[in-house]
């Protein structure tokens, strides 16, 4: 099953990926709408990116538990969500082993990386190259 | 007033004193006057700060402000500016720094946060769209700033933005800093010790609205269209390996290296404390700012001696401080004191000038283990760089002293020490030697914070043009450099990195502000608002100062005096007729009298009017 990839090792922590997500599904600056989230994290003992994205599980939990068939699985594997089924209950996000169903304040709808469909912006937006589809 | 895009609109006030906290409305003048960042800090200080406050006294306000570009789709957007009347330095104090609080204030609603008063007990404030608090930070006082910032994310978590100090800032050390997400540093001139004053540990901010801009989707062309410009420039590769750390080297080379306490300017170690060495030995991590397509963020690992293991984030200045200037040529050691500083907080450009005006003073007999508490500070001490850092951060017997800056140490020592000790206005000079680079003196000499090189880096300029040239040329070349590192980028607020070192043009960044406010302004507007921002903060130190003269504006007498002794210009020194020359064409072309005040037409000239009774209060006469 392909999904995004992420390298710690390339990746500068810049959040440019967030952006492209929130640009290319709701069009605004605001990286808290993000369905991939980046987090650099330090201590005195050291610091290390890390990426929380959906990893596009084959059973995926998520599309079990929807009640309403809003989160499904394309042909090739991808989370779909359709919006217009949600009721906004998120037993998703609950359901989800890794917690990489996000929510947002403002927003009746759980963010799952769709993987735009095959070809996400994320990784295009990169410019360290650290996304990768595989 | 309703924006289009860039301005959110808002004001946060927190009066510490009181426990209260309000919301005020951006007005039109402050916008479109002053568009952000520094423009917004001096203005706001100029109008409430009573004349001759104690920086360090409640009646100070320390002002942390984005502009109308902070966080949107622009490159390396993601810096703030934390400003004050400095204690360092008693005139206008800032400084930027790249953190996330940069787009997550303007996300939580506000373009700027105003604090006042000062709380009788350790406190940090919690932001969020929906609330405000203040909160206890009793736990989080004593802490190194590295550590509280992870402490509070135990709470937060590591999506939030933060400002944090350590226990220099708290001990009110006039070299401290403001810190943010382990390595990044902003205000210098003792911005620390004004959240110090206040029992302000910190700040947590959380934002989850939407930056607003006018015409997204030009914003959104013009950023893919600059991302592709940086990324194809043929100097992108080694700057995200080394980024400022290359100008080790490069200093090296054009023999500005600050050594031995800006003796020389030439190091023989140079290259075991360079960018080449860090790249290949040491760098294991890069880190980057908000919507920073060319991070520069070098995270690197001692590797060797007692310091293997220790982290940090270096940059050309840090480790130029702390290493050539102090006769010190170990990256290990660079790297450990570079960590030090961090979780301090003490401001590591300053704090290795004070350790080096220390060493000079030993080396040349002015004081001695006796006055050091048996620190022995010759050149290349790395265990007497190292207490010593901690003597002043907690103002231990010679660290107090040292702790109030180069300025007032020197004064107190009187004699010699005071040519020595390397400050303009009180702020200590940053990286770059000038015995043989008069036009980057004066870039110093006339910077409006003290001699900090975020406004005066024009020193390859100046090699462009020829070091030797006296000429008004030279100057109006420096006054363009102010207007754009000083003026453009600290207002809006921006990192200057993607314009200086990989040439993205300016006029990319005038599009993309009128693309974000709706607005339609031209390169010249900005200048305008530039120099009616350097006019309003020369009249801020002249109001504080009760006085001006040229005396101000001059550089240390060492560069005059004590001429390089290394390196193929050896010989050279500052000539003190050229630089005045100088400072007179800087003045003119200012419009500033010859003792360095702005003349009424020029103030007129920028709608600064009121500054002119203000200054007669003080008995000025202006021309």
């Amino acid at each position: 099953m392909s999904k995004i990839v992420f390298n710690p090792d390339k990746c500068s922590g810049c959040h440019i990926c967030e952006e492209a997500c929130s640009y290319s599904h709701f069009n605004v600056i605001n990286i808290s709408k993000s369905r991939i989230k980046i987090s650099t994290k330090f201590s005195s003992k050291g610091v290390v990116h890390e990426a929380r994205v959906c990893l596009q599980c084959d059973n995926a939990p998520c599309t079990k538990v929807c009640p309403t068939g809003a989160l499904s699985k394309s042909e090739k594997g991808y989370i779909v969500f359709n919006e217009e089924k949600c009721t906004g209950c998120f037993l998703c996000a609950k359901a989800c082993p890794y917690g990489l169903i996000f929510t947002h304040p403002e927003l009746k709808i759980p963010l799952v990386c769709d993987m735009c469909g095959g070809d996400p912006v994320c990784v295009k937006w990169c410019p360290m190259g650290a996304l990768e589809v595989k | 007033m309703e924006f289009k895009g860039g301005w959110v609109g808002k004001i946060l006030r927190v009066n510490l004193t009181e426990g209260k906290i309000k919301t005020q409305n951006l007005s039109k003048d402050l916008a479109l006057n002053f568009i952000g960042g520094r423009g917004f800090a001096i203005k706001i200080l100029w109008d409430e700060l009573p004349r001759g406050i104690d920086p360090l006294s409640p009646e100070n306000k320390l002002i942390v402000a984005t502009g109308p570009v902070t966080g949107t789709l622009v490159p390396s957007s993601g810096k703030i500016v934390i400003a004050s009347k400095s204690p360092l330095t008693g005139g206008y104090g800032d400084g930027n720094i790249g953190s996330l609080i940069s787009a997550k204030l303007k996300m939580a609603g506000y373009d700027a946060i105003v604090i006042e008063g000062a709380s009788k007990t350790p406190v940090y404030l919690h932001i969020t769209p929906d609330s405000v608090e203040i909160k206890k930070a009793d736990y989080l006082w004593n802490k190194g700033a590295i550590d509280a910032d992870v402490e509070l994310r135990k709470e937060y978590g590591f999506d939030v933005g933060t400002l944090v100090i350590g226990p220099a800032g708290e001990n009110l050390v006039k070299i401290s800093t403001v810190m943010s997400e382990f390595g990044r540093a902003g205000g210098r001139p003792g911005m620390g010790a004004v959240f110090g004053s206040k029992k302000l540990k910190a700040i947590v901010c959380e934002g989850w609205k939407d930056i607003p801009v006018a015409d997204l989707d030009t914003v959104v062309k013009l950023y893919k269209e600059a991302v592709d410009f940086l990324k194809k420039s043929p100097a992108y590769g080694k700057w995200i390996r080394q980024g400022t750390m290359m100008t080790i080297e490069w200093s090296q080379e054009a023999s500005v290296l600050p050594t031995y306490n800006f003796s020389e300017g030439f190091f023989e170690g140079y290259s075991k404390v360079g960018g080449e060495i860090m790249d290949k030995e040491y760098k294991v991590l890069r880190k980057g700012c908000l919507f920073c397509p060319m991070p520069c963020g070098n995270v690197c690992i001692a590797r060797k001696g007692r310091y293997a293991g220790v982290w940090g984030e270096l940059d050309y200045e840090n480790v130029a401080m702390f290493s050539s200037n102090l006769g010190i040529d170990s990256m290990d050691a660079v790297i450990k004191m570079n960590f030090m500083a961090d979780q301090l907080g003490l401001e590591a450009i300053s704090a290795g000038s004070a350790i080096g005006f220390a060493m000079e003073l030993y080396s040349k007999g002015i004081i001695s283990a006796k006055d050091t508490g048996g620190l022995k500070l010759e050149y290349g001490n790395v265990d007497a760089a190292i207490k010593l850092m901690e003597m002043i951060a907690y103002k231990k017997g010679f660290g107090d002293l040292l702790a109030e800056g180069v300025r007032a140490a020197a004064e107190k020592i009187g004699g010699k020490a005071i040519e020595i000790a390397m400050h303009v206005k009180g702020l200590e000079i940053s990286a770059y030697d000038c015995h043989a680079a008069p036009g980057m003196a004066l870039a110093y000499g006339t910077s409006p914070i003290g001699a900090h090189h975020k406004d005066a880096w024009f020193i390859a300029w100046e090699l462009k043009m020829g070091r030797d040239v006296i000429s008004r040329e030279k100057v109006e070349r420096l006054i363009e450099m102010q207007r754009i590192r000083g003026g453009i980028f600290e207002t809006f607020t921006v990192c200057r990195l993607p314009w200086i070192e990989l040439g993205l043009g300016l006029d990319y960044y005038v599009k993309a502000f009128n693309a974000i406010t709706g607005l339609n302004f031209t390169l010249e507007d900005h200048y305008r608002v530039a120099d009616r921002i350097y006019n309003l903060i020369r009249a801020f130190w002249i109001r504080e100062y009760g006085e001006w003269s040229r005396k101000y504006d001059y550089p240390p007498e060492k560069w005059f005096k004590e001429p390089l002794t290394k390196g193929p210009l050896a010989g050279r020194k500052l000539d003190k007729e050229k630089y005045d020359q100088l400072l007179s064409y800087y003045y003119e072309a200012r419009g500033w009298d010859e003792n360095g005040v702005p003349k009424k037409e020029t103030l007129k000239k920028l709608g600064l009017d009121y500054v002119i009774s203000e200054l007669e209060k003080i008995g000025l006469t202006l021309r």
